[in-house]
């Protein structure tokens, strides 16, 4: 595999503009939203795990995803054994019909699921409080601490709820906790999570936040590397619009599963596509080709 | 100048059935170090947020409350130092104050950089704020409050997670800003040790009220003197043996001064008897190494440890030495690099964060489900906890919520308990009571603590670790007469005299 040797801190998105790298993953959202169609978001959630990867320096432990691996469990099977579309019966379960349709649809929801996650929580990392109040806390100050608060619950949910979960295991007798436990235990969290926001709160009261107009001690330039973002970012969005409104990408799961069919328009926006996933990565390796042509050069 | 002025305050919080605060008059002149102290819970926090408008309670005030400085020049460090951060970086956090204030870019460099020289933190600035020890992060929050050049600082129990030489650098730190930058201080703090003898004035709340207030060492004399008994528990140690061997009631609060004066008296030698039972091992941990994720170094190095059944340890180091980190691997919360755990029975955790401890709406239902419905009137009784049964857990002050968290902990079946700071927010005379409940359980116990007192009069065992690794692992009146820096002051006192002394019951005048 290629490794791209640049320092975490120093890695594309993290020297972005805050506003960019704002506008960058919330299109990365918006495109997961508009296209259902199976290639593409396989293809969204394979980038956003690649990324998730280089700009988190993240190590997969299989411990720390068995939370998601049963809550991905529960998002699939809800869907197969409540929803009733399709026409495609694979088995009859007391009387219902389970079908191939709600089965795909189902994986549809938990790759858009988990996609979601992984964006908000780069999101969240890369940006940070302080960027994100730099961006909007000047002109709105409540809004842009509700955004931060947003953005931090998708990690903090993992980070606390890990850790309040475990903390609270080991208050059990058994190993086995009942349903009613496990209610208690999430009804718990959510409430301390509450307290935790409204401390965030009288903190933020405390140092006068809201109170004047904001300034901020760091200041974001617009770089080359901005500009080349802002034109994929904005190319990508009337690609995708283009696509919607002239509905060459189209998919759907119900009444009966379609044959996947690729044509020359598919595989250009397909492209396009490609190179919106891969363009904070492109930034990196392209200084680095500019730092060595430097050295080789002087 | 008075900056402040208080006459029959009181406070009574929105869903509270009684005053918080009742009849509180103080006044506060500029340049004055000022110290609250009292029990858990008697309105310390309530009171010093009653001074800064932004974030005064919800709830009913009356009486006089002058505050004769703007609101703009007071800042406030809350509790709580793992939750009272905003940003993710030290420079964020530090300028973040500013930014809200509209400072130009200019002035916020200046602060910046002045206060950042103060404190000598420059090598901290770009670090990740939760990569700080916990003395670094109190530095921080101060240097956040102060960069705006408040006029008054108020500080609540600064000193609750620093270990003893932390400590003292902090309050170093606090008598600089004081003396160097003329700013007028007011905190809480039941560890009064080191800096009652630096504050110009000392009051002592007892439920809300002030019972004294006045000069340190006319209230010491008023604690010693008090017909109320536990009052006595809150002198500390060096001006209490003072005041206990001086025919004239002199009081000291240096224990180098006290060493003097009692150079021509004579004590009985302590006599500590631990029984040890050596043959029946509970837990072996075996060559544990443990780092953090992207981390470069190991918070635990290559640890050995045995523990018998019903010992009392107390786990000892600096902020940041990997005492939290061992507990959390003998409670299976985290997994170590490489090494083996090796535990007998079932392990009780109470955390540093006590509020993870909880999940129900009241402490009823807390000490219910700790208990299988077995509840123990008289440890409710010891602990004082009788009168918040029917409160929700996370509305307690953060005392209560410790002593609420412990009686669950007591109450539980685990025959192992590791106790993450238990005396935390505790005030002395529930520390005191404390004691006598741990060591009257046939439990084994293991406690990570700053608090050397404690540490003497509970444990049978101490372990110092030092860089991940156990670098001192002595029975508890060896582990303090060895050491000069992690000790009581009583054995800094009186070691020359007689090694064996280490804590205020161990001094008695032979007369």
């Amino acid at each position: 595999m290629i490794k791209i040797n640049v320092p975490l801190n120093f890695r594309s998105m993290y020297i972005m503009h805050p506003f960019i790298c704002f506008l960058y993953y919330i299109t990365y959202f918006f495109i997961i939203c508009i296209f259902n169609h199976p290639i593409i978001i396989i293809l969204s959630l394979l980038f956003s795990i690649l990324q998730y990867k280089y700009f988190l320096n993240y190590k997969f432990k299989f411990y720390k995803f068995k939370f998601y691996l049963i809550m991905c469990i529960f998002i699939l099977f809800t869907n197969i054994f409540f929803n009733r579309r399709g026409c495609t019966i694979i088995f009859y379960l007391f009387d219902k019909p389970i079908t191939f349709e709600s089965f795909l649809y189902g994986i549809y929801i938990l790759i858009f699921a988990i996609t979601t996650f992984i964006i908000f929580k780069l999101l969240d990392k890369i940006l940070g409080r302080s960027k994100i109040l730099y961006l909007f806390g000047k002109y709105f100050p409540q809004t842009s601490f509700l955004l931060s608060l947003t953005l931090s619950f998708f990690t903090v949910l993992e980070e606390k709820a890990r850790n309040y979960l475990l903390i609270q295991k080991n208050r059990e007798d058994n190993k086995k906790i009942s349903l009613k436990n496990n209610l208690d235990i999430f009804l718990g969290f959510t409430i301390l999570s509450l307290e935790d926001s409204m401390i965030s709160a009288e903190i933020l009261k405390s140092k006068d936040y809201g109170l004047f107009k904001r300034s901020s001690y760091r200041n974001y330039n617009f770089k080359i590397m901005d500009l080349f973002l802002t034109f994929v970012i904005v190319f990508i969005i009337f690609v995708c619009l283009y696509s919607k409104i002239k509905n060459i990408i189209k998919y759907s799961y119900y009444d009966s599963y379609k044959v996947l069919f690729i044509d020359k328009n598919f595989i250009l926006i397909l492209i396009c596509l490609l190179i919106f996933f891969i363009a904070p990565f492109l930034i990196d390796i392209l200084g680095i080709i500019k730092r060595s042509f430097y050295r080789w050069k002087f | 100048m008075e900056i402040l002025e208080l006459e029959n305050f009181s406070f009574k919080y929105a869903l509270s059935q009684s005053n918080n605060l009742s009849n509180i008059s103080m006044a506060v002149n500029e340049g004055d170090i000022i110290l609250i102290f009292g029990e858990s819970g008697c309105g310390k926090s309530t009171l010093l947020k009653c001074l800064k408008e932004e974030i005064l309670p919800v709830g009913a005030l009356s009486g006089k409350r002058n505050i004769n400085v703007n609101s703009k020049d007071i800042a406030i460090v809350l509790q709580n130092i793992e939750s009272i951060f905003i940003n993710n970086k030290v420079i964020d956090e530090i300028v973040f104050q500013m930014e809200n204030r509209n400072y130009s870019k200019i002035d916020m460099q200046k602060s910046l950089a002045e206060i950042v020289n103060f404190f000598g933190i420059e090598n901290l600035l770009d670090r990740d704020i939760s990569t700080l020890s916990g003395g670094e992060k109190q530095i921080v929050s101060i240097c956040s409050a102060l960069v705006i050049k408040p006029k008054l600082l108020l500080i609540d129990e600064p000193l609750s997670q620093l270990d003893p030489i932390m400590s003292d650098n902090f309050i170093r730190i606090i008598l600089r800003i004081n003396r160097e930058l003329g700013i007028t201080i007011i905190l809480s703090e039941h560890k009064l040790d080191n800096i009652i003898n630096l504050c110009n004035k000392v009051i002592f709340l007892n439920n809300g009220s002030i019972i004294y207030n006045g000069y340190p060492k006319n209230i010491l004399t008023k604690l010693y003197n008090s017909n109320i008994e536990k009052y006595r528990y809150f002198i500390p140690s060096i001006p209490y043996i003072s005041l206990k061997v001086s025919y004239n009631k002199k009081i000291f609060f240096e224990w180098v001064e006290l060493k003097k004066y009692i150079e021509d008296k004579k004590f009985l030698p302590s006599e500590r008897i631990y029984n040890n039972i050596k043959d029946n091992l509970e837990i072996n941990l075996h060559n544990i190494y443990f780092a953090f994720e992207n981390s470069t170094h190991f918070i635990l190095n290559n640890l050995n440890l045995k523990i018998n059944k019903n010992e009392k340890i107390c786990l000892l180091g600096s902020n940041g030495s990997g005492k939290t980190t061992l507990l959390k691997i003998l409670t299976n919360i985290e997994k170590p690099f490489s090494g083996s755990v090796k535990i007998k029975y079932k392990v009780g955790y109470m955390p540093q964060d006590v509020k993870t401890i909880f999940r129900f709406k009241t402490v009823l239902e807390e000490l219910d489900f700790s208990s299988s419905k077995n509840i123990d009137m008289n440890l409710i009784k010891n602990l004082d906890i009788e009168n918040i049964l029917n409160k929700n857990p996370l509305d307690l002050s953060e005392g209560e919520m410790v002593k609420v968290a412990l009686a669950c902990m007591i109450m539980s079946k685990s025959m192992i308990l590791l106790l993450d700071e238990p005396t935390k927010g505790l005030d002395p005379v529930m520390k005191n009571e404390l004691i006598n409940i741990l060591n009257n359980l046939n439990k084994t116990i293991i406690i990570v603590t700053h608090d050397m007192e404690f540490a003497v009069d509970f444990a049978t065992r101490c372990i110092m670790l030092f860089n991940g690794s156990i670098i001192l692992d002595l029975p508890t009146d060896k582990f303090f007469s060895d050491n000069i820096y992690y000790t009581t002051y009583i054995s800094k006192c009186f070691r020359d005299y007689d090694k064996s002394i280490l804590s205020v019951s161990d001094v008695i005048l032979d007369e």
